[in-house]
């Protein structure tokens, strides 16, 4: 993952006696303090990888060499890295907060490293190699490809475009709720960053795009299908 | 295991972010960055303590300057190449 360098900001530690607690550390690392990176690693990396070994037990992987260990645990610091900005103290720990996160490091490393011998013969006789699961693909090209295989996903396309809600309203949506899904405290904080936009302005989008999918689903009996969706509850 | 990684390791990461955001000695931003990290120090009171200012600090880690020409307490901090 890319990490923006921003210029060392003038005096981003809260005011606490200890530099090395988490929410000292996080806050460095939302104000753009990259040298917080270290702190993060050094003093709650056995933590981090805690977590990145709970993750791969849950892929299959039972053991793991120290220098994998190392690489990952340091792509999960560079995940919270990104993400320290939507991180609030009082919740969640960030390594648990940003579980989703640690998870997609740990499945792109197991989607490498797991090559098993069936795959050969399988892929042999297939025309179109089909793409891992593992593999993190981006929202919008994941979005259109269930369009294109799934009845229930294209429906809720039509039913965004009966609505007059356009691609990018419906993708950002979308990632509102994988986020909650994912228990971020303010996906809004979260996506105003990814999208460019502020917290309110993201906030008000979702409104606006959620309200207006809720009444076409409501009035057209076309979509009544869509009803329990959570995307439109 | 209590500490599963180590600040080389750390730095290797670091040194590939300044240079991807266009750092031209970002190996002497990393290893100013390490210091200060480990120091737990904000970037004032850090340059404070080292005796420079501020603004050589960021631009150090911002690896705007290459090891000959930081002043002496921040080029102790980096290794001759």
């Amino acid at each position: 993952m890319m990490i923006r360098m921003s210029p060392a900001p003038a005096s981003p530690t809260p005011p606490t006696t200890d530099p090395f607690t988490v929410e000292a550390i996080m806050a460095r690392l939302a104000a753009g303090d990259t040298a917080a990176i270290f702190a993060l690693a050094e003093h709650h990396g056995h933590r981090i990888a805690g977590v990145v070994r709970r993750q791969l037990r849950t892929c299959g992987v039972e053991s793991v060499g120290p220098d994998d260990l190392q690489s990952l645990v340091l792509d999960a610091c560079m995940e919270l890295h990104g993400v320290a900005g939507a991180w609030r103290p009082g919740g969640a720990l960030p390594w648990w907060w940003a579980q989703g996160r640690i998870q997609a490091v740990v499945n792109r490393w197991v989607g490498i490293h797991a090559d098993p011998l069936e795959d050969h013969w399988s892929r042999a006789d297939r025309e179109v190699e089909p793409s891992a699961p593992s593999v993190e693909e981006s929202l919008i090209a994941a979005f259109a490809r269930l369009v294109a295989e799934d009845p229930r996903v294209r429906l809720v396309a039509e039913a965004a475009r009966a609505a007059k809600v356009d691609d990018v309203a419906l993708v950002c949506l979308l990632d509102y709720q994988i986020q909650q899904v994912q228990g971020d405290p303010s996906p809004a904080h979260t996506l105003a960053e990814r999208y460019g936009t502020t917290p309110d302005a993201m906030r008000q989008r979702i409104c606006r795009g959620r309200r207006r999918l809720r009444q076409v689903v409501a009035t057209d009996p076309r979509f009544a299908d869509l009803s329990e969706l959570e995307l439109v509850a | 295991m209590r500490a599963p990684v180590n600040t080389a390791a750390v730095q290797r990461r670091v040194v590939a972010t300044v240079r991807a955001a266009g750092g031209d000695h970002p190996e002497v931003a990393a290893s100013v960055l390490a210091v200060r990290g480990t120091s737990g120090l904000a970037p004032d009171a850090f340059a404070r303590r080292a005796g420079v200012h501020p603004d050589v600090l960021r631009r150090a880690e911002a690896g705007e300057i290459c090891r000959d020409q930081l002043p002496g307490p921040l080029r102790r901090m980096v290794p001759p190449a």
